[in-house]
């Protein structure tokens, strides 16, 4: 799995970065590599079962207190 | 200019129609009928109040900034560090609704159709398709909306009229039993979908007449509600007002009878509703990736098209580990949490401009509107 994932990696990066480099956008090149960092760690983390934050628990504690009060005003469940 | 590219009114409304209807139709009359029981056809109607209000707050924005999409007024409203910490919590919205709308798709697939399969070739392979779809530029995809949508709206309106011979209107009286509220309660999940013609946004500034953008969504969302409405209408009738049932409009479609020879057309449905949830992910996920790179402000959003694939794939996979949860969270959480971003946000950031009487000058005249390719 890991290995599969870093031919998939190594396959897109190729693709992409050359064309960056060759035409000096350095500027697109920071973001592609900052946001791609992010996709391949958050990746290997689920690969690894490395325990990562998931920010759809937080959203869902964060609203639901809302959630069940407006719930309950309208259907008393 | 980021995108160079402009699609018509017309093409507006299609892609704000997959945008809603891409998942709204299978995973609706569940939600709506939990609450709302036999009255579960009227729940859209409370919905659109809700889209039609977005649309209002959206296009009332884009009047007074023309020619800028929602992240770059924001930084004129609330200034340069505010501005682009809410434009990051903009694009975490749109990434994360996205990765949710993928994992609905995958997940009736495998639920339905392919059981054996691993989800993730579902994720990757909706979302590359999203990507190329995405890379085309804009107008591609208001092309392949305008394309898409008369076989996907002509084949939502058939199911129905297929359906009609097992229907029993009795089901769906008494109307109204508990009055009012669980009506409304079964309209706010899907209120929360309507509001997703606040991407409206983003695309404004490339419709070929912006000022008629209102009138164009606000037709959207009208299709859109009648188009749900009909749906919950035969789902109860058919099924009655507890349906119990994950995808009902799939089962309905597995229902068809017509002449002992036309029968188990769901497929068929699915290959139809697969097209249109490709361009409803293309939606967001083109609106995540302009977002994104007006923020960093690069010259060619195409770089930041893959990185964002990659994340939108990963956070499908994590954010939920069962298909209950992801119900659990469409039914309860999103209602709320949609709406946050749709309206809450946008609607205080037009207060503060309005109080602050911040406007940009129109922008200056397209010197060709009428082209059609694409520059970018």
């Amino acid at each position: 799995m890991v290995l599969l994932l870093t031919v998939i990696f190594l396959a897109l990066i190729a693709l992409e970065v050359p064309k960056l480099v060759q035409g000096k956008m350095w500027r697109e090149l920071a973001v592609y590599s900052a946001l791609m960092f992010l996709g391949m760690f958050l990746s290997y983390a689920k690969v690894l079962r490395i325990k990562i934050p998931n920010p759809d628990e937080w959203i869902r504690h964060l609203y639901k207190p809302l959630s069940e009060a407006v719930f309950h005003y309208l259907t008393g469940k | 200019m980021l995108e160079g590219g402009r699609i018509s009114n017309r093409q507006l409304i299609f892609l704000m129609l997959f945008t809603v209807l891409g998942t709204a139709n299978m995973f609706l009359p569940a939600l709506a009928a939990e609450h709302a029981k036999q009255d579960a056809w009227l729940s859209p109607f409370f919905s659109m109040l809700e889209g039609l209000w977005v649309v209002f707050i959206i296009t009332e924005l884009g009047r007074r900034f023309p020619g800028k999409t929602l992240i770059e007024y924001l930084r004129l409203i609330t200034g340069p560090v505010l501005g682009t910490g809410l434009g990051c919590l903009f694009i975490f919205w749109m990434i994360h609704t996205n990765a949710i709308i993928i994992r609905e798709f995958a997940e009736l697939i495998v639920t339905t159709m392919m059981p054996e399969t691993p989800i993730i070739i579902f994720l990757a392979t909706i979302t590359f398709t999203a990507a190329l779809l995405v890379r085309a530029g804009l107008e591609v995809m208001g092309r392949t909306a305008e394309f898409l949508s008369p076989i996907f709206l002509g084949t939502f309106v058939l199911i129905p009229l297929l359906v009609g011979e097992i229907m029993k209107p009795e089901n769906l009286l008494p109307i109204l039993e508990k009055g009012i509220k669980p009506v409304i309660a079964g309209g706010l999940a899907p209120g929360g979908w309507f509001g997703e013609v606040a991407l409206l946004g983003m695309l404004l500034p490339y419709l070929r007449e912006p000022h008629k953008g209102r009138q164009a969504v606000a037709l959207a969302v009208g299709v859109i509600t009648v188009n749900l409405s009909v749906t919950g209408f035969a789902v109860t009738a058919v099924f009655g007002p507890e349906p119990n049932l994950m995808f009902p409009f799939l089962t309905l479609a597995q229902n068809i009878r017509v002449a002992e020879f036309l029968e188990r057309i769901e497929s068929l449905i699915l290959v139809v509703w697969v097209a249109g949830v490709a361009v409803k992910i293309a939606v967001f996920y083109y609106a995540a990736v302009l977002a994104t790179a007006q923020l960093t402000g690069v010259k060619d959003y195409r770089c930041v098209v893959t990185p964002i694939g990659v994340i939108l794939t990963v956070l499908a996979i994590i954010i939920y580990d069962n298909i209950m949860e992801l119900v659990n969270f469409v039914a309860r959480i999103w209602p709320f949490y949609g709406p946050t971003f749709e309206w809450v946000i946008p609607a205080l950031l037009l207060v503060v401009a309005i109080v602050t009487r911040k406007k940009s000058p129109p922008p200056p005249e397209d010197p060709d509107p009428e082209r059609n390719v694409g520059t970018h």
